[in-house]
Order: structure tokens, then sequence, then C-alpha cells
């Protein structure tokens, strides 16, 4: 019995059912992604944080300093020692020179019988002095003016006495050295201390004692209480 | 004749189903079939939460950055390493390894870039390190797998990146997650404002 046909059929059969059975799954293929960087065997994430300018100012206020009078003359007068201290915090881009700063102005006023805002620094940049005028008995501009002018006497400052003043500058925590200290400006006339920070943490520190100023004491200043002001400004005048 | 006909019906289908295998009667036949799988990985960001701010008093961010990767693969820790780097721009134009020693992740100013001095000194849990922050990191990952952070493995960027063993799990999906808070002495006043950026890659390289 022969049975050619079956036997071509047969590998015909076998070739049939062999490729039906060990049909290939297609394999996983590289799924494209969105996304920086991303194809398919990596992912990117990009985080981007946001940190704004700021330029903050504070202050911690002086303590009461003690005063001390002789009272055998009534000539000399000396004051304890306080301090104000100006505390700064910035992070503002300075720029890449690093000679660019932000500026800040320290102002000092006292009052007067014209003005609540009178220029109140004597002396000169290495020397500084500080006016206080009686706040019960407010002076006339001329008193301030004289010792502002660094020429007067005993009688012609009434109400107004002035004290001398050192200035300290710190900082902290900058990216840059901080160019501020024996930089500053200094504006007689508008009262008015000039400075140039870099980000960071800065303190600038007055310090007012110690025995009148230039004879601006005398029994023409009246009991009371003597007031002088800081203040510390993004703004010059 | 009939008989024949029939015979040879009969045959052809006790044939057909039978398939593969050996043929019947005088001949025998034996074909073995082979299948080449090739090494598959595909890893996608399935998520992500990328951007937030940083507040200026504390240095502490509100983005909730996270990152979410899928992965599926059917090659495994023996034959791949899957890794998370990171990598950020220092001043120069240069881009370096950007995890500390720790593992934590960092930032740098685009503004005002970083030198690399500050790099080096903000990896070393320093505090002079202006224009750059740092920050922890966190991972939720499939019970299978593990992770952790090996400061010596080298990367296209320098060293540091973390790695993550499969353990033969195919599939699963894989979560970054940043600190709130900077790293303490990372953040400063000396950093200036500006945008932070840290790019993080999730990557499988043949070994």
């Amino acid at each position: 019995m022969k049975f050619p046909k079956i036997t071509k059929l047969l590998p015909v059969a076998l070739a049939l059912v062999m490729t039906t059975s060990f049909a290939y799954a297609e394999p996983l293929s590289d799924i494209a992604n969105g996304g920086e960087g991303d194809n398919g065997t990596s992912a990117t994430a990009l985080y981007q944080l946001t940190l704004d300018e700021f330029f903050d100012i504070d202050v911690q206020a002086p303590g009461v300093p003690t005063v001390t009078v002789d009272t055998d003359d009534y000539k000399t007068i000396s004051l304890s020692s306080v301090s104000s201290v100006f505390e700064v915090i910035t992070n503002k881009n300075t720029g890449a020179t690093g000679t660019e700063g932000e500026p800040v102005y320290v102002i000092a006023t006292c009052e007067t019988d014209s003005a609540t805002n009178t220029p109140a620094l004597a002396g000169d940049k290495e020397a500084l002095a500080l006016i206080f005028t009686n706040v019960d008995n407010k002076p006339d501009a001329a008193s301030v003016e004289h010792i502002r002018g660094g020429n007067a006497t005993s009688t012609e400052s009434p109400n107004a006495i002035a004290f001398s003043m050192t200035e300290l500058y710190q900082h902290e925590e900058t990216s840059k050295d901080g160019f501020v200290g024996d930089d500053y400006t200094f504006d007689k006339a508008k009262g008015q201390l000039g400075y140039s920070v870099a980000n960071g943490k800065h303190h600038f520190t007055y310090t007012v004692g110690g025995p009148a100023y230039n004879s601006s004491f005398s029994t023409m200043d009246m009991a009371g209480t003597y007031k002088a002001t800081l203040t510390m400004q993004r703004t010059s005048l | 004749m009939k008989k024949q006909n029939l015979l040879t019906v009969l045959i052809l289908v006790m044939t057909i189903p039978f398939g593969i295998g050996k043929a019947f009667a005088d001949a025998e036949a034996e074909q073995t079939g082979t299948l080449s799988v090739p090494p598959t990985i595909s890893i996608i960001k399935e998520s992500t939460s990328e951007a937030g701010s940083i507040n200026p008093r504390t240095g502490i961010n509100t983005g909730n950055l996270t990152a979410v990767f899928g992965l599926s693969t059917n090659v495994y820790d023996d034959a791949y390493n899957f890794i998370i780097c990171s990598k950020v721009e220092v001043a120069g134009g240069g881009m370096v390894s950007g995890y500390t020693n720790n593992g934590e992740l960092i930032f740098t100013n685009s503004s005002n870039l970083p030198s690399t001095d500050a790099i080096t000194d903000i990896k070393q849990g320093g505090n002079n390190n202006p224009n750059a922050i740092a920050y922890g990191v966190n991972y939720t990952i499939p019970e299978t797998m593990s992770i952790s952070y090996e400061p010596s493995k080298e990367t296209d960027e320098g060293t540091g990146c973390y790695v993550l063993l499969v353990n033969n799990t195919s599939e699963g999906t894989i979560i970054q997650s940043v600190d709130a808070n900077p790293v303490d002495k990372s953040y400063s006043y000396a950093d200036q404002a500006g945008t932070y950026k840290a790019t993080v890659y999730f990557t499988a390289v043949a070994k």
C-alpha cells in the first residue's frame, strides 16, 4: 500500500501546525514618553524651586542709659553707653562682579519747635556725634544747627545735647564679603549714613555715651527727657 | 479503492490534530523551534510635581516635589543596574553629580551658579555653600524591591546615585519625594534669590 499523498501531505501538515504553535509574541517595545530626556529606558524629572528676593530690617531697641550730671557746677554730664542694633537680612542678587550691593541708610533726627525730623548728626565720619533734644522744651532749629556746625558754645544750644557715637558693622552668612563698614558715606546736612550691603545677614551697632560732645551741655539745658531717633531705611533722603 | 481512500482520509485526520512531533508510518521527522526574547526595559515618568517655592526666612520648600516612575522589565539585577541619578549645574557651565554624601538632593541657583567649592562643601555637610541648597529624599517602592544610596557608584556626572534592586520583580512603581526642610547648614542668607534646580533621572545600565 502506498501512501504517496500522505507522505507529501504530512510535512505540509506539520509545517502548518508548527507555525501556529511557535508564533512569536511581540516583544515589549520601547515606549516613548514625554518629558525631558525620556526615551523608554530612562525618565527624567526636573525640579525647580523659586527663592524670591527679600530685604528685611529689624531693630533691637537700646536700653535706658544712666545720666550723670555734675551738680557742683552743672557743666558736665556723662551718659552711660547705650547701643541700638539694626539687623539687615537680604538675599537680593548683588551681581556677578561683587561690586554691586543693596543700598541702606541710617538717618538721625531730633525734634525742634519747628520740625520733627531735624537732622541730628554732628562731627565727621571718623568721629560721629548724635544730638538729643528736649521733648518737653523743644529747642529752635538754630540750637541744633550750632551743634551740627561744630562751633556751638555751651549757651548757644539750649535744650540740645550731643554725645559721641560709634558705629560698628558686622556681617555673616554672605556669599560675598559685605562691602560696608568703613566704606559708608556720611551726609551731615541730611543726618544720614549710607551703606551698600551684599546678600546675607548684617548687624549695625550704634553706641552713644560718655561726656557731652563739644561743649553742647550747660545750665541752658532744662531738665526733661531728651530724645534722638535713628531710622534705617532703603531709600535716601 | 474505497478501503484505500478511507485509510487515506483517516491518516490525514489523525495527523493534523497531532500536529507537531513525529510523523507516523515509515518516516520520522522532528524539528525544534527556538525563541530568542530580547531584554526589554521600559521606564516612564507617570506623573510629577516638579515646581515650588522656598520660604526665604527658613529655606523650607512648599513644592511637595514628587516624581512617579513606572518600571517594566524582563531583565534583572544580575544583568542591569537600575539607578536613580541626579545632576546639577555649577559655575563654569559643567554638570556634576547632584547628591550629597548622604544621598540628599542638591539644588543649585541657575541665576547665580555655585562654585565647585560650594558643591564640595554641601556634599560634606558644611556651612559654606552659597547658592546651593540640599533637601532629603524618600522612596516608595514595591515590597519586593529594595533601594539604597551608593556614594561611590560612578555616574555620567561623577559619583553617587541610588541603586534599585528589582529582585526578579518585572514591574512596579517607584516614587521619589523631596523633603520640605532643607538639610542643616545647607540653607542660609548667602543663598541668593533665584530659581534653584535639580535634575533627577532613572535609568538602566547593562552590567
